[in-house]
């Protein structure tokens, strides 16, 4: 059985690579779509509702619409102050915490 | 007033709903207006080059409906995370009450339990040891010197040593909560 590593890191991580482009700024829900799957954190556009969803119900993220000038209105994404505490505790953690399993995996010698 | 959405539009549109039944309605109803935001306002070429890069609604769906199984709530997050946590709480607080209650031996206590608990790194345990012994050779120093000047205050440099611990639990717990109280140990 092949067992698909990516994807397994990927889920732990996607939430916080939403609050992190979020924290850049607020963004529509095809906006956040095509930079998560571009990057391959996600494969479509029906992984990011369930977490932007999970995320707006924990508090980290709120929605709003606003009109654009030339296209539709759009429901926005941004974060909020609990979002940025979380962003910033994850931070706190993901640097440590690869460096333990750097240590821990090691190098490939190959 | 004729409905100017493209053929192409309204087919996905419908197909994608179709295929999102089963999935939570409020991440249903966000996929789908999220994906007619984008939509709209496309002529039938331009939607038909966007369709391709959303994908098959039958993807989409089962995408959603995989990742709507995997999240994990708040409560379960706090609860995988932090295991330890109350130990953690009562290290900090036996640190704080215990330095004021019996001094030197509840905080040595107190210590002691900071020491095994898990939400400090290393560094933060050795600093809590570390810090009152260069803060009490400080304290000394300075009794000795206002001795010496035969100025009053000997007293309050040595009151402000029974402060060190009180405070050092304090920033521990700080610390500790800014991280949700996760084992760093």
């Amino acid at each position: 059985m092949t067992v698909d590593v990516g994807a397994q890191l990927r889920k732990g991580v996607v939430e916080y690579c939403v609050l992190g482009l979020l924290e850049g700024e607020p963004m529509y829900g095809w906006q956040l779509s095509e930079r998560l799957v571009q990057a391959g954190m996600i494969a479509s556009i029906g992984t990011l509702y369930p977490i932007l969803s999970r995320l707006r119900t924990q508090g980290l993220a709120t929605a709003y619409d606003e009109a654009s000038a030339a296209g539709p209105v759009r429901k926005y994404y941004r974060l909020t102050p609990a979002g940025t505490t979380r962003l910033e505790a994850f931070r706190l953690q993901w640097g440590p915490f690869t460096a333990t399993v750097h240590r821990l995996v090691g190098e490939d010698d190959s | 007033m004729t409905d100017t959405t493209p053929k192409n539009v309204t087919a996905y549109l419908a197909e994608l709903e179709n295929e999102l039944d089963g999935v939570a309605p409020e991440v249903r109803n966000d996929i789908v207006a999220g994906v007619r935001e984008e939509l709209l306002g496309l002529d039938a070429a331009a939607a038909h080059a966007r369709i391709s890069e959303l994908g098959d609604p039958a993807f989409i769906a089962a995408e959603a409906r995989t990742e709507a199984g995997t999240g994990m709530d708040e409560a379960s997050v706090e609860r995988e995370s932090a295991p330890g946590r109350a130990s953690s709480i009562a290290a900090v607080v036996v640190l704080v009450a215990g330095s004021i209650v019996v001094p030197f031996v509840g905080a040595i206590v107190g210590l002691v339990w900071v020491s095994s608990a898990r939400a400090w790194t290393r560094r933060e345990k050795a600093t809590a040891w570390f810090a009152p012994i260069v803060i009490a050779v400080l304290v000394f120093a300075l009794s000795l010197l206002l001795a010496s000047l035969q100025t009053t205050g000997s007293h309050v440099a040595v009151l402000v040593g029974y402060l060190v611990f009180p405070i050092e639990g304090v920033v521990l717990a700080v610390r500790a909560r800014h991280r949700g109280w996760r084992v760093c140990a």
